[in-house]
């Protein structure tokens, strides 16, 4: 009785690992389509620069549809243009606003979309990083 | 790399062959082919008792299969959950227990791996990444997929512990090996080939004469660039585990025997004990070193009146024949029995209490006694009625140690 309880067992664990390690879907994250991002300069009399960059590990996936903006809240204060690895980013402000600016990244080739938390405070003809040490984000995954 | 290798294979042997002998003298429950060749005392015995004839390929061999899962530890892999880092593998082996001790064996296995990549900068170009999902952090999975084909040696840890036993339910068995491992080249990984060393442990456990269940956990140790990603370390190795069944297609059968001589049926085999120690000790010069010295007087003069030992025969524990290479002792009772035709010797056997009851170790000196006395009548020429039997058994302890006590003294009676 021990051994056939034992033998059941064994054969049991067997199985269920075997089923566990056969379970092999692929993972799936949230992706977007691409966006349209734009500003509307009229409503701002001022602007900043912004030189910044993906970390390295998102680097190797860089493609030159990809997008970048800056954003106060939801609203659209600048796209990015890429070029040699950096995007140089005008951002549209007023001179009498005390925003803090955020940033999005849309990678092409994965579709994923990815966020700043809104550290930058806007400042005019302020600059952000450089071409030669552009500011590398902190981005977050957008998962809704 | 691969000479060395065989050459760590063929010292591992050597230190199993070594233990194994060691094993084998100290237990003294069961005997052996001596390391020149010749067929001890009780190997010849025991080979006849046995039956034993020539030997079968198929014995002592198994033919082993298993299933399970395994993971992979890499630098990177392990920020994957843990269920994505198991794949299954199979394991196909042919094993050939070349003794109790240790035997060789053969092994198939695949299939799959997952590993796993978080590039940083300055990261090449990987074509993985074209079949593969990647992550919102930038890293991936690969999905490997190998043969591995090895031979090891397997060592029985519970003989090594306490000795062999037939029919033995459990087991565990650590084993070694190294072997040719093909990469193939699937979801943008490259093909390539590898030595990789591995090491295995099995627990057994027998569910018929022909059948153990297996499980068993082996890791095996491959090169850091064989997913075709420089890791940075020199080596990545991953851990299996199967589930599976051995199935033996022989008998289990070996020539170390253990010996359970009765009294009295050693009396047949006496002309060729005869043959063996002497080929043993005098051709092979062979220094008996299990014998005890004990201060004799045997030169003393018979007549003083006083019993004296004149020899002593040492056994091996739960054993009623003497142990071999002790020839010289009978060969003192010959002699002295020649010089000295009027006197007579008793032979009191013994033995040690630690090792069995009262009573069972007063039949095993009966024994003792009774086969001492048959060897020198039938070897020596020794007239019976000068032999005295005296069973002993445990009433009293001539030494101090407990070994010695497991011995026949030959004792001198003065003249009545």
């Amino acid at each position: 009785m021990m051994k056939r309880t034992i033998n059941y067992i064994i054969m049991l664990l067997g199985v269920v690992c075997t089923l566990s390690s056969c379970n092999k879907d692929e993972e799936t994250f949230t992706q977007y389509p691409a966006p349209s991002w734009t500003v509307e300069p009229a409503n701002y009399n001022g602007n900043m620069t912004a030189v910044v960059t993906v970390p390295d590990n998102l680097k190797r996936y860089m493609q030159s549809d990809d997008q970048l903006a800056a954003f106060v809240d939801d609203g659209c204060r600048g796209v990015g243009i890429l070029l040699d690895g950096a995007f140089y980013v005008t951002i549209k402000g007023s001179s009498s606003e005390e925003s803090m600016v955020a940033f999005r990244y849309y990678s092409s080739r994965n579709r994923y979309m990815y966020t700043t938390d809104a550290f930058l405070a806007f400042d005019i003809d302020a600059v952000l990083g450089s071409t030669d040490n552009p500011e590398v984000l902190s981005l977050h995954h957008v998962t809704d | 790399m691969i000479r060395s290798l065989f050459a760590a294979a063929g010292l591992i042997s050597l230190v199993f062959l070594t233990m194994e002998g060691k094993i084998s003298a100290q237990g003294n429950n069961i005997t052996e082919t001596d390391f020149t060749g010749n067929t001890t005392l009780e190997g010849k015995i025991s080979a006849r008792e046995n039956n034993i004839t020539e030997a079968d390929f198929t014995e002592n061999t198994t033919l082993e299969g298993g299933i399970g899962t395994q993971i992979l530890f890499s630098r990177d892999a392990g920020v994957l959950d843990f269920g994505q880092r198991l794949t299954p593998v199979f394991s196909l082996a042919a094993g050939k227990w070349l003794s109790p001790l240790w035997g060789l064996q053969l092994r198939f296995n695949g299939v799959s791996m997952n590993g796993f990549t978080i590039p940083s900068a300055g990261s090449p170009y990987d074509p993985v990444i074209e079949y593969v999902t990647v992550r919102p952090d930038g890293s991936y999975r690969h999905y490997l997929r190998y043969f591995s084909t090895s031979l090891g040696i397997k060592v029985s840890l519970l003989t090594l512990v306490e000795g062999y036993k037939e029919n033995r339910a459990w087991d565990i068995i650590p084993s070694v090996d190294a072997g040719y491992v093909r990469m193939l080249s699937y979801k943008g990984s490259p093909a390539g080939n590898y030595i990789s060393p591995g090491f295995s442990v099995a627990g057994k456990y027998r569910i018929s004469s022909k059948m153990d269940v297996q499980l068993e956990a082996r890791a095996m140790l491959f090169p850091g660039k064989f997913d075709g990603i420089t890791s940075g370390k020199r080596f990545e190795n991953n851990l299996g585990v199967t589930l599976g069944v051995s199935y033996r297609l022989g008998k289990e059968r070996f020539r170390l025997k253990k010996v359970n001589n009765v009294a009295g049926d050693v009396v047949n085999e006496a002309t060729e004990v005869s043959q063996v120690i002497a080929d043993t000790v005098y051709i092979e010069n062979k220094v008996p070193t299990d014998t005890i010295f004990v201060e004799v007087p045997a030169k003393q003069a018979p007549s003083a009146g006083e019993p004296f030992i004149v020899a002593s025969f040492l056994f091996a524990a739960d054993e009623n024949f003497p142990r071999p290479h002790q020839d010289l002792q009978y060969q003192a009772i010959a002699d002295y029995l020649k010089r000295n035709p009027d006197r007579r010797i008793r032979l009191d056997a013994y033995a040690d209490k630690e090792t069995g009851t009262e009573s069972y170790n007063a039949t095993l000196a009966v024994a003792r006694a009774k086969n001492v006395k048959n060897l020198l009548v039938s070897q020596y020429n020794i007239d019976e009625s000068k032999l005295i039997e005296n069973a002993i058994g445990v009433k009293s302890r001539p030494f101090d140690k407990r070994v010695f006590n497991r011995v026949v003294l030959a004792t001198v009676l003065p003249n009545d």
